[in-house]
């Protein structure tokens, strides 16, 4: 056991080390989007996991909140001037506290009830923006361009900036998860997935507890809003609060595999490159073609590997920890 | 006036009635939410537009053999995908079918462009005077089509040995498999039936509507809204759920503004399921 341990602390140690430094050498622009992509997707993956995957309510309506938190910090910083900083913790803020507000009747719902409740409430956010003539309506906000710097959180030579302060926020949100996990919270919200009514017959505050995950998980993707706010430097209901981020979302859990902290991450590192990569190969046709392969893609993912990734490996654990086993048998 | 818009959202209401009926069936019996619903009603719109265009076939005319191509294409899509999710967990099964409606939606884009197409000289054409109120023809035609079509599929649901079949599917599999029925060849066609309903409310739209790939999609959402009104697994309760929306939208669409009709169906759904978490007439688990 103790060897296992020390292997998997190498390997995880070795997989920051290879995060933080192989980025720098890679100097194409677009491969510098991937990466960009794939660490921001990582994080939206994971606040969508503490809500699907832990407390077991499945939202394919993240780009409400994804939506909101860009809306949030653009605003502000077009209408008023205020720094992009504040705007993504105000974006935080306010976006879970909206969840909160939207999760008092929402979290009511069970099952397929609440996931059709999260596409309704995705689409309601969207057509209520592009008909908000204060906010741009469809032609949405352009944010001015000002000297790039940490400060501004603007970057124009390269888009690695952009990287570093995603993993970043993927370090912090891992943490709190690997907290989280061994911690009441976690338990109680293992338990709700498992059991909503046996758990609030324990004396858990099923309602409670459910509220703090949706503010929890609407919070940090509205701060992922703001982030790609600033990385596209514009914002659009069309884009912002597109149907497609919210089934990517919930789309890169399954494949990685839920309710493990390994799993979005697992998740978000292969589909990116392979949707952006068939964008940016097929997509400039207009035919469609690269949303056929993503639509394929899907289909097989549910079909073929429907325990995600991390469900494989752990067969292939237990695989083996079985034959030790049995081998120890023979001794 | 709301009296014309209240005829309106019935007439509209009828078609997302036999859309959601669809939706309703293949549900109840194999709890599977279909989201490429709305791009199987696409599908049969650019069927029927064909038919037109090479054979000279009106849409309402070709609308029993659009059914029955539907049919056949549904229960292949049970074999080739939906069967062997069945058995998955809860997030595969949902996320599967929006794989499914990506898929179509692009490739009928790949195959027949994003432009919008229209039947040209369908049979059916402008209005009629009924009182005081306008009917368009078409819509008329679509809407007693639908009723038509949603009336056989509920007396073939209820009274013919395969139907009854299909609901013992839907009340107990377990038992219903000991009893000697072949449930995999039933669930498809059952998924083949609610693709009928579909490719007929297809045809019968193509007769007035826009062609174009993402054309099903808000049909297939209103239809799931309309089923969740109702109550997933109650047929009857899609159909007043669906002619309900239909109101809600035109009604409503003329009080607040048509950009809005769509929220406001949506937000009709959150307050209802929210009163009612299991819609007006749903049973069963979760």
């Amino acid at each position: 056991m103790k060897d296992t341990n020390r292997t998997s602390k190498t390997l995880l140690i070795l997989a920051v080390l290879a995060s933080i430094i192989l980025p720098l050498f890679v100097k194409a622009r677009f491969m510098q989007h991937i990466l960009v992509m794939v660490v921001l997707y990582a994080v939206l993956g994971q606040a969508w996991n503490i809500l699907g995957g832990y407390v077991g309510l499945v939202s394919i309506g993240q780009a409400a909140f994804f939506g909101l938190g860009s809306y949030v910090s653009s605003y502000l910083q077009v209408e008023y001037g205020i720094n992009p900083w504040i705007g993504f913790a105000l974006a935080g803020v306010i976006t879970a506290v909206f969840g909160f507000l939207v999760g008092l009747p929402v979290t009511r719902l069970r099952g397929r009830y609440f996931a059709i409740a999260t596409i309704a409430l995705g689409q309601v956010m969207k057509v209520l923006f592009e008909n908000w003539q204060r906010v741009g309506a469809a032609t949405g906000l352009m944010l001015p361009l000002v000297k790039e710097g940490l400060g501004t959180l603007q970057f124009h030579t390269s888009k690695l900036p952009y990287y570093y302060i995603g993993l970043a926020m993927l370090g912090i949100i891992i943490l709190f998860m690997w907290y989280m996990e061994r911690s009441r919270l976690g338990y109680y919200f293992k338990a709700i997935r498992e059991n909503e009514d046996v758990a609030a017959a324990m004396g858990i505050n099923k309602t409670l507890y459910k509220l703090i995950a949706i503010a929890i998980s609407a919070g940090i993707t509205g701060m992922c809003g703001t982030f790609l706010a600033q990385y596209s430097l514009y914002v659009e209901p069309e884009y912002m609060f597109n149907h497609n981020i919210s089934v990517t979302i919930a789309l890169i859990a399954v494949f990685g595999g839920t309710g493990n902290i390994l799993g979005p991450i697992l998740g978000s590192a292969i589909l990116l490159p392979i949707s952006e990569l068939s964008r940016a190969w097929m997509g400039s046709t207009g035919t469609g073609i690269d949303m056929m392969i993503y639509g394929a893609f899907i289909v097989l993912i549910c079909v073929y590997q429907p325990q995600g990734l991390m469900g494989v490996v752990r067969n292939i654990q237990a695989r083996a920890r079985a034959q030790v086993e049995r081998r120890g048998a023979h001794v | 006036m709301y009296l014309q818009l209240t005829v309106g959202g019935l007439l509209l209401g009828c078609v997302y009635g036999l859309v959601a009926m669809g939706l309703s069936l293949i549900y109840g019996v194999m709890g599977i939410v279909n989201f490429a619903h709305g791009a199987f009603v696409m599908l049969a719109m650019y069927a029927s537009f064909w038919l037109n265009r090479f054979l000279g076939l009106d849409p309402v005319l070709s609308s029993p053999l659009i059914a029955l191509l539907m049919f056949g294409f549904g229960v292949l899509m049970y074999h080739a995908v939906i069967g062997k999710v069945l058995e998955g967990p809860f997030l595969a099964r949902l996320l599967v079918t929006f794989g499914l409606s990506i898929f179509l939606i692009n490739s009928a884009q790949f195959l027949w462009s994003p432009d919008y197409r229209m039947v040209e000289n369908p049979m059916f054409r402008g209005i009629i005077m009924l009182g005081p109120v306008f009917i368009e023809r078409p819509k008329l035609v679509a809407s007693i089509g639908s009723l038509i079509v949603a009336g056989l599929i509920y007396w073939f649901v209820r009274k013919t040995k395969t139907g009854l079949a299909i609901q013992a599917i839907s009340l107990d599999r377990m038992a219903a498999s000991l009893m000697g029925i072949n449930i995999e060849r039933l669930n498809g066609y059952a998924f083949g039936l609610g693709c009928a309903c579909a490719g007929a409310a297809g045809a019968f739209l193509a007769e007035f509507y826009y062609i174009f790939p993402d054309v099903g999609t808000m049909f297939g959402l209103v239809a799931l809204v309309a089923v969740a009104l109702g109550g997933f697994g109650s047929t009857e309760g899609a159909l007043i759920g669906a002619i309900l929306i239909g109101i809600i939208e035109t009604v409503g669409g003329f009080i607040v503004g048509s950009e809005f009709k769509y929220a406001l169906v949506f937000l009709a759904y959150l307050v209802i399921v929210i009163l009612r978490p299991r819609g007006l007439m749903g049973w069963g688990a979760d």
